[in-house]
This record gives structure tokens, sequence and C-alpha cells, in this order.
């Protein structure tokens, strides 16, 4: 299935572009499907999207075609969808 | 307390006339923006603009909440301050530039940021806040004063090119939280931005809470507003309320 990672704010500066769209086997884990990205981005694109154990980072909001999802229990991907990811902004 | 105006002078038909004629304002909308008070918590590039539409469309009264002086950083966004004021206070540049506008509406200043020793005195004297501060530390103050107190806040952030707005309703929607419920560990307090956009996000925030205490139009309570103004795209997302939130969720003192 097709998914697509739409990045904001500091994470599309690391990764370089505001998003990218990637083959993904239905049933695998958001988690799992970040974790496989990140290895072809830097070491601030993992800093940005996960904590120091792995799991994904609690101040990263992450949407599933626009709907806020609950960053300490990722769901699994089982359709094509958009993944949005905001790192944290403010005023200033 | 002031008792709440029934009716609207001449002057002010005449200042407001363009809007009164727009759909679900009227009169009615404008007494209610006419009776409200509204705290901004910074008026840099974000509050600034914002507090500027506040004070356009006729608040009553607008409180401005923002320690420091102005830098020539602060000057390709800041535009309720400018070059003469570089050295002096921020919020009593943004004042007078303010009251310059609209001698109608009451403005008060709080020469400081928010902070454990200002925030629900200030917030207390508000009907509804609107958050455009660039410190977390005291974004989520607000938000915690805003849910203890029953408060609407409209949070309005923004970087590069890009902003999103969360009008927050607490009882109703997520706080801000239950979207953020830590401390960002790789956010820097310098960011890029143009001042286009920040007024543009200000402007959205400006609108939400018009249109909340205006009552007409549709808020995007319980939504982020998010625009990339790169590509010229409006998503709204949909938050979710979360119930073991240290603030709004089911066994937080606030709630």
């Amino acid at each position: 299935m097709q998914v697509s990672f739409q990045y904001a704010a500091q994470l599309a500066g690391a990764a370089g572009c505001d998003g990218e769209t990637r083959d993904i086997d239905p049933g695998t884990s958001l988690l799992a499907a970040l974790t496989q990205l990140a290895q072809s981005h830097n070491s601030l694109y993992t800093d940005l999207l996960f904590s120091e154990d792995g799991q994904l980072c609690s101040s990263t909001l992450i949407a599933i075609d626009n709907v806020q999802i609950n960053t300490a229990s990722p769901p699994t991907l089982d359709t094509d969808c958009t993944v949005t990811i905001i790192t944290p902004m403010s005023g200033g | 307390m002031t008792t709440p105006r029934t009716e609207l002078t001449d002057e002010e038909r005449a200042i407001y006339s363009w809007q009164l004629d727009v759909p679900g304002m009227g009169e009615e909308g404008q007494l209610k923006l006419r009776n409200s008070t509204a705290l901004v918590s910074r008026v840099g590039g974000l509050g600034g603009p914002l507090a500027f539409q506040l004070v356009a469309a006729g608040f009553g009264k607008v409180i401005l909440a923002h320690g420091g002086t102005i830098k020539p950083s602060d000057l390709n966004r800041q535009i309720a301050m400018n070059y003469e004021g570089i050295g002096s206070s921020r919020v009593i540049s943004a004042r007078d530039t303010l009251q310059r506008f609209n001698p109608n509406v009451e403005i008060e200043i709080e020469d400081a940021n928010i902070s454990e020793g200002n925030a629900a005195e200030l917030v207390s004297r508000a009907d509804i806040v609107f958050d455009a501060a660039p410190l977390f530390e005291e974004r989520f103050l607000l938000n915690r004063e805003c849910v203890a107190q029953n408060k609407p806040m409209i949070d309005c952030a923004m970087y590069n090119m890009e902003g999103q707005v969360i009008p927050i309703i607490p009882g109703q929607t997520a706080c801000l939280n239950c979207i953020i419920p830590d401390l960002p560990t790789h956010w820097k307090r310098r960011f890029p931005v143009i001042g286009a956009v920040s007024s543009m996000v200000a402007n959205i925030g400006a609108l939400e809470g018009i249109k909340l205490i205006a009552g007409f139009g549709t808020v995007q309570a319980g939504h982020i507003i998010f625009v990339d103004t790169v590509n010229m795209t409006l998503q709204k997302i949909a938050t979710r309320k979360n119930p073991d939130c240290t603030i709004c969720g089911k066994d937080a003192s606030h709630a």
C-alpha cells in the first residue's frame, strides 16, 4: 500500500523535503514504518521523531488522515493513508 | 467591573460599519466584542498583529503581556513596534501603536511575560486568551490557567513558512498539554520566519477568537489549523483529548 509522509516545521528541514511516499506492507506498525524511514535520513530526523527509548516523541504531533494519533500507542497502517508529522512550533 | 453595554455609540457604528454588515456579526456580535476582554500573551511577530486585529475589531479591552525591550532583530515581523523604539519597552511601544489606531479600545499592559506570578491574575481578567509566546513554559502555564478558569484559549505558533492555530475550549477540546505533553527537547528559541507568515497566522488566530466571542461562523475547536505558505495549503487536523492529561484529564486537579 502507499503511505504518504508529510513533514512540517523542523522535521521538514531535517528531511530536506516536505514529504515522501513509500510502499509499506499492510499491517505494519506506524512505529516500525517510521523507524525504517529514519534509516534513510539524518540523525536530526531521528532525534525529532524518537525519544531515547526508541518510542515516538510525545511532543511531536502525528496525524493519520488528519486525525491526531496517540504517540504512546501508535496504530498499525492497514490502508493507503497520509501521515502528517508536525514538530513543535511556537510564537515569537 | 463595568456594566455591559447594551448599545453601540454612533461613533462605534461608524468605525465598525463595514464589519457590522458581515453575516452573523451585526450589532449583537459587535456588542459582544465590545463587552469582552482579551489577553494577548506576547505582542511580537504573532501577538502584535493579532492584538492589532482585536483592537481593530473592537474588543472592549485588550490586555497585552510582554517583557523586554525592542531589538533590531524583532523588526522583520513585530509590526506593532518600530525602529524608533529600539531599546525601549516592547509592550509600551505596542500599546502606543494600537491605541493610536483605535482610541476607543481600552488597552492595559503587563510589562512582563507570563509567569507563575501573574498568569492566574491576568487570565482571571480576560474572557478569552490568545497565546503567541515563544517559550513552551509560558504556553503551558497559560494553558493550565485557562483550563483551571474555564477560559477559551487560541494558541498560535509558527516555524519557517508554516504556522498553526489551535482553538482550545476547556472541557470540550484537547488542551495544549494533550497535544504537547512535554517540553520539546530539540526546539530552538531562534527559528526562521518571515513577518508575512507570522501576520497571517496571527490573523487566523484573531478570526477564530472574534468568531468565538461574537458568536458566528464555525470556530475550529478541537482542530489544529495548519497553514503551509510554501504550497499555500490549509489543513485541519482533529486533535485528540487525552483522558490521562495531567492538566485537563479525568484525574487532573485543574479539570
